[in-house]
């Protein structure tokens, strides 16, 4: 199953690494400022390349519009996996097996299998941009703790793209999903920062380790409720009776 | 000798009624027919008698199991129904090996004959994207056959197809029948249902309101 979705992690592989590479670009224009300002905070640089250069002062910007569009990645290219193969070949499947769990739980594992694969070529892709750079190494730990929030903030926004996608269509799914991730973004820069639920509020560079735990916890949490909530709508589900890409 | 038994079957979807306590009973070797026009209950009726949705009020029996209690699904059926397809990135014939392998019934042979019965060819390499609305429908008729399954349901199985496309579809429904599978069919093509069935039904407003030999 992980093989049908190839070229799909294909295409989220392909978007994320020219994301990465105008960050290049933009450390190659401003290479002097960058080594000045990071070159003793290299997690803070690590931070910066995967989630976007922010200035924390001014909110909103370019950056992430630039980090709505990395999140938005894998949502525009996996978030219609389960929700397609439900409403198109979910009848022929389940009149020949009724193991819907099973085919939930199995799909559910790719996606995370592919959530996985996008982050750690994310998390690769900038430490080979940070030490080109010639900034100090980067703890393996941090490295570690990065790539399984990454991994669980994508998976979160692939599931709930494909679980309303079963009940309104994927257009309206992916859409839902880039307005929660867009929501949470804003929710960095602001007061309540600490109900953000994305990855990036864990890695603003006054955060340590333990903050990046909880986050990676809650995130955790919020990966396994969704999945739970996934499978109690797919095994509730009746099939063939309205296909919900037909409704827009 | 398989039997299929509705007993008071109703299905109210968003508070409209769209089948109205219906009770059939159907056995294997036999095709029945149903008429009716657009939205009289015909493709809900058998969604419910497939076990894709389930009723309101009543139960669908197979064999004296009920549907959704005793079994999820009718054990080897086979299914053509309106508005569902296949995978549209894959080949015809890799669409069929997939469903396939999910209960190991049939092998690659069976495969092959299913898709050339239906006028299809096994090696044309060509996406189910790529297909005509008539290739469309026979390919979905072989993923029904190919299993040589006991209860057949077939929702406007002639859909698209053009005059030799129809006559073929009906002389492998006249030999599933011979086989000894239980057919059921919904057709607005009165030929249809009037050269292949042993009994017609006529739906009106969810109701089952004739029946006839």
């Amino acid at each position: 199953m992980f093989r049908r979705y190839a070229p799909r992690l294909a295409l989220t592989l392909l978007t994320v690494f020219f994301l990465d590479l105008t960050d290049l670009i933009e450390l190659h224009k401003n290479a002097a400022d960058f080594k000045l300002n990071l070159d003793n905070d290299f997690s803070r640089m690590f931070s910066e390349l995967l989630f976007g250069f922010h200035r924390i002062d001014t909110g909103l910007n370019a950056s992430d519009i630039a980090q709505l569009a990395f999140l938005a990645a894998a949502p525009l290219f996996l978030g219609q996996s389960i929700s397609a193969d439900l409403s198109i070949s979910g009848t022929y499947y389940f009149t020949r097996q009724n193991h819907r769990t099973r085919w939930y739980v199995r799909r559910s594992l790719s996606l995370l299998a592919c959530s996985l694969t996008v982050s750690l070529f994310t998390c690769l892709l900038n430490a080979a941009m940070t030490s080109y750079f010639d900034v100090n190494g980067i703890p393996a730990a941090r490295i570690a703790l990065v790539m399984l929030s990454v991994t669980m903030c994508i998976f979160v926004l692939v599931m709930l793209s494909n679980i309303i996608g079963i009940f309104f269509g994927s257009v309206i799914g992916l859409a839902v999903t880039v307005v929660y991730a867009g929501a949470n973004i804003l929710l960095t820069y602001s007061p309540m920062r600490q109900i953000s639920l994305v990855f990036n509020s864990a890695f603003l560079p006054d955060e340590g380790y333990a903050d990046m735990s909880v986050k990676l916890g809650v995130n955790t949490g919020i990966a396994a409720a969704v999945f739970a909530a996934g499978l109690a709508v797919v095994r509730k589900r009746e099939l063939g009776l309205v296909n919900a890409e037909q409704l827009f | 000798m398989n039997r299929i038994d509705l007993e008071n079957v109703s299905k109210t979807i968003r508070r409209s009624e769209v089948l109205k306590n219906i009770s059939l009973h159907f056995e294997s070797g036999r095709i029945y027919g149903f008429i009716g026009r657009n939205g009289s209950g015909k493709t809900m009726l058998f969604r419910t008698v497939a076990g894709l949705i389930k009723p309101t009020a009543g139960c669908v029996k197979y064999n004296g199991q009920t549907l959704g209690a005793d079994i999820d699904i009718i054990p080897r059926l086979g299914l053509v129904i309106e508005n569902v397809g296949l995978y549209p990135e894959f080949s015809g014939l890799v669409n069929l090996r997939m469903l396939a392998k999910i209960n190991s019934l049939v092998g690659e042979q069976e495969i092959r004959e299913a898709v050339s019965r239906v006028g299809l060819d096994p090696d044309d390499r060509r996406t189910v994207r790529k297909y005509s609305l008539g290739m469309k429908q026979r390919i979905v008729l072989a993923q029904a056959i190919m299993e040589k399954p006991d209860v057949l349901i077939l929702d406007e199985p002639t859909n698209a197809l053009d005059e030799d496309g129809v006559e073929q579809i009906r002389g492998i429904i006249r030999e599933e029948r011979e086989r000894g599978a239980l057919v059921l069919i919904a057709s607005h093509n009165k030929e249809d249902i009037s050269s292949l069935c042993d009994r017609i039904y006529l739906m009106k407003s969810g109701e089952v309101t004739e029946a006839g030999e």
